[in-house]
């Protein structure tokens, strides 16, 4: 049987995904940095064509 | 004094067949249809 | 003095706030009625691409093919899932729906921006598919349609977290949010993310259509673009996976064998599988491989260790719940003696089904470069989604609908026997959909294209007659399926009006 246990303290894990708003920071920043910003700068960085008149 | 035994029960057995049984049937399925692939897609 | 705001739901035994209970059903009922319309426009497509019949003229075809993608892949699903967001912050946990005319406004922006958006692709003057990719160019009206819709689907995912805190304040629950919330938590963060990638790629096209700006990158556009569309899709794959949790709990008192695992698995969702958004651009040449690696492989195998969780944890609590109500004789008298009767529960196991074995399965597979490279653009594609979107997520919506209906209009299903089909006659369909265009695919078939067989181009190609049996197929599926599509429309709202009311506290 899985007691509810009311005492002792929260363990640190519960406490982190408890934490809504340190996920909904997390999971704005982690993905557009590593997907969003990432990608932008490389595609930022290739060389335009010259434009030959 | 016996030990004491600390294994639990497992909860959900039949869960756990069945995944057996799912694995072994993805597993069938999954190398028939890369042969199948294999041969639409002209692989040696 | 009796407080007349709530009431409690006889069935379930939850609080419903009033003002709560009136947002989740006019979003339901703007869920189904896009259903209707999306579900009509994909038959009608379907009829097209099947070659035996090939319906549409051209121009339709990349019109009602651009309001399929939209109405279904889009506004049900979306409408649907802020309906949910109100039902697992207010309902869930028993307490009011706080700034109760912000869930108003953002009803009344989607709304008004899916009727937009909707009239400017039947007008002609957006055939520029759900994807719009620059450059073509949409009426500057379709732009503003999405955004409106956008906007109001974030100011729902805003509202979740209104709810959320105010709802702590007042006790709704004291450390934790049940799963149920949490996992619409996760939704509602990644929907935060998606809405945002949204204002950042459609704003500048706005201005873009209108000639405020010269140029956008196409590439750029992709990128962002899909940083809206794949995310899009995974708030839905958190919103169904939520919805497993909740009927397992509803329908034999499933708790979760582990809040810890399930509770990684959403972060893990949360974090990484957004990432998947890689997988649209693995066939662009203008990122590197370092970018596209990172983004499938490494972050996206974390997110699929989270789908793996969760399809074992949510059967094992149903089987634990079975076994405690005393089906315990061997190892599958739960299984045998569990409630295939109630459409709720059948439709959640074949959407874990269908939607573990082929969508999600496969969308990894096409995920990595080498399988992306032969996949790309072809009919493999749009089987995948078939299997996600379809026969996993809209299938767990429909089995929650079986539920929300007594719970939150008060009305009894009509025709309950047909009720109990539904979820097989329409899993059935999309199956054979998914199967057959994946298998066309396989062929080279490709996607979003009127004609393959290429009547009166200067050239001639023929497929291999093998897919004319797998196109066929997808047909065959594809009728059942918009059967079973109906039978749900008929029977959501027929209940809605003419259920057997219910008595309620």
């Amino acid at each position: 049987m899985h007691e509810k246990r009311e005492d002792g303290p929260i363990p640190a894990g519960q406490r982190f995904y408890d934490n809504i708003f340190l996920l909904l920071v997390l999971g704005v920043v982690v993905p557009t940095l590593i997907y969003t910003v990432w990608g932008l700068v490389e595609i930022m960085y290739i060389p335009r064509l010259p434009i030959v008149p | 004094m016996p030990k004491y035994d600390h294994r639990e029960e497992m909860e959900a057995p039949g869960v756990f067949v069945l995944a057996l049984i799912f694995l072994a049937v993805f597993i069938v399925i999954w190398f028939a249809h890369l042969k199948w692939l294999s041969n639409i897609w002209g692989i040696q | 003095m009796a407080n007349t705001d709530f009431r409690t739901c006889s069935l379930s035994g939850l609080k419903i706030h009033r003002s709560s209970e009136l947002l989740i059903r006019w979003n339901l009922i703007a869920a189904f009625a896009t259903l209707a319309v999306g579900g009509l426009m994909g038959l009608l497509v379907l009829l097209t691409r099947w070659p035996s019949v090939h319906l549409l003229p051209v121009e339709h075809y990349y019109r009602f093919l651009t309001a399929h993608g939209l109405d279904a892949l889009l506004a049900w699903i979306i409408f649907f899932e802020i309906a949910l967001v109100h039902f697992t912050s207010a309902v869930l946990l028993g307490t009011r729906s706080y700034v109760t005319w912000l869930g108003w406004v953002a009803f009344a922006l989607m709304l008004i921006g899916g009727a937009l958006i909707n009239t400017i692709v039947v007008l002609g003057r957006a055939d520029v598919m759900f994807t719009s990719y620059v450059p073509l160019k949409a009426d500057p009206l379709y732009y503003l349609g999405v955004i409106l819709f956008a906007v109001g689907a974030l100011i729902g995912f805003i509202h979740f977290f209104i709810n959320i805190v105010l709802s702590k304040r007042d006790g709704g629950f004291k450390r934790s949010l049940p799963l149920g919330s949490f996992g619409l938590a996760a939704a509602s963060i990644i929907g935060i993310l998606t809405l945002a990638h949204g204002a950042a790629i459609f704003l500048p096209t706005l201005l873009w259509s209108m000639d405020v700006i010269p140029t956008i990158d196409p590439s750029a556009y992709r990128l962002v673009f899909w940083g809206l569309g794949h995310s899009s899709q995974q708030i839905n794959v958190c919103a169904m996976v939520a919805v497993w949790y909740m009927t397992s709990a509803f329908v034999v008192g499933g708790k979760p064998v582990n809040e810890k695992l399930s509770r990684t698995a959403f972060v893990l969702y949360i974090l990484f599988i957004n990432l998947a958004s890689e997988h649209h651009l693995l066939v662009d040449p203008v990122l590197s491989s370092w970018h596209k690696v990172v983004n499938t492989s490494y972050m996206m195998h974390l997110a699929v260790l989270a789908s793996m969780i969760h399809a074992f944890a949510i059967p094992a609590s149903m089987e634990v719940a079975l076994r405690k109500q005393g089906y315990t004789r061997g190892l599958f008298e739960w299984l045998k003696k569990a409630p295939w009767g109630n459409p709720a529960f059948s439709g959640v196991i074949i959407s874990i089904v269908l939607f573990g074995f082929l969508g999600g399965i496969t969308g990894v597979i096409f995920g990595t470069e080498q399988f992306a490279i032969i996949r790309h653009n072809t009919f493999a594609i749009t089987g995948h989604f078939h299997g996600t979107v379809v026969a996993g997520t809209t299938i767990a919506f429909m089995a929650f609908t079986y539920l929300l209906i007594p719970f939150i209009f008060k009305r009894e299903l009509i025709w309950k026997g047909f009720a109990s089909i539904q979820p097989w006659l329409y899993g059935a369909g999309v199956a054979t959909l998914s199967i057959g265009m994946m298998s066309a695919g396989s062929f080279g078939v490709p996607r979003r294209h009127y004609d393959i067989t290429f009547s009166g181009a200067p050239f001639s190609f023929t497929f291999d007659p093998a897919i004319d049996m797998f196109m066929s197929m997808m047909g065959v599926g594809g009728v059942l399926a918009a059967a079973g599509g109906f039978l749900f429309i008929l029977i959501a709202f027929g209940s809605i009006i003419f259920g057997k009311k219910m008595e309620q506290r």
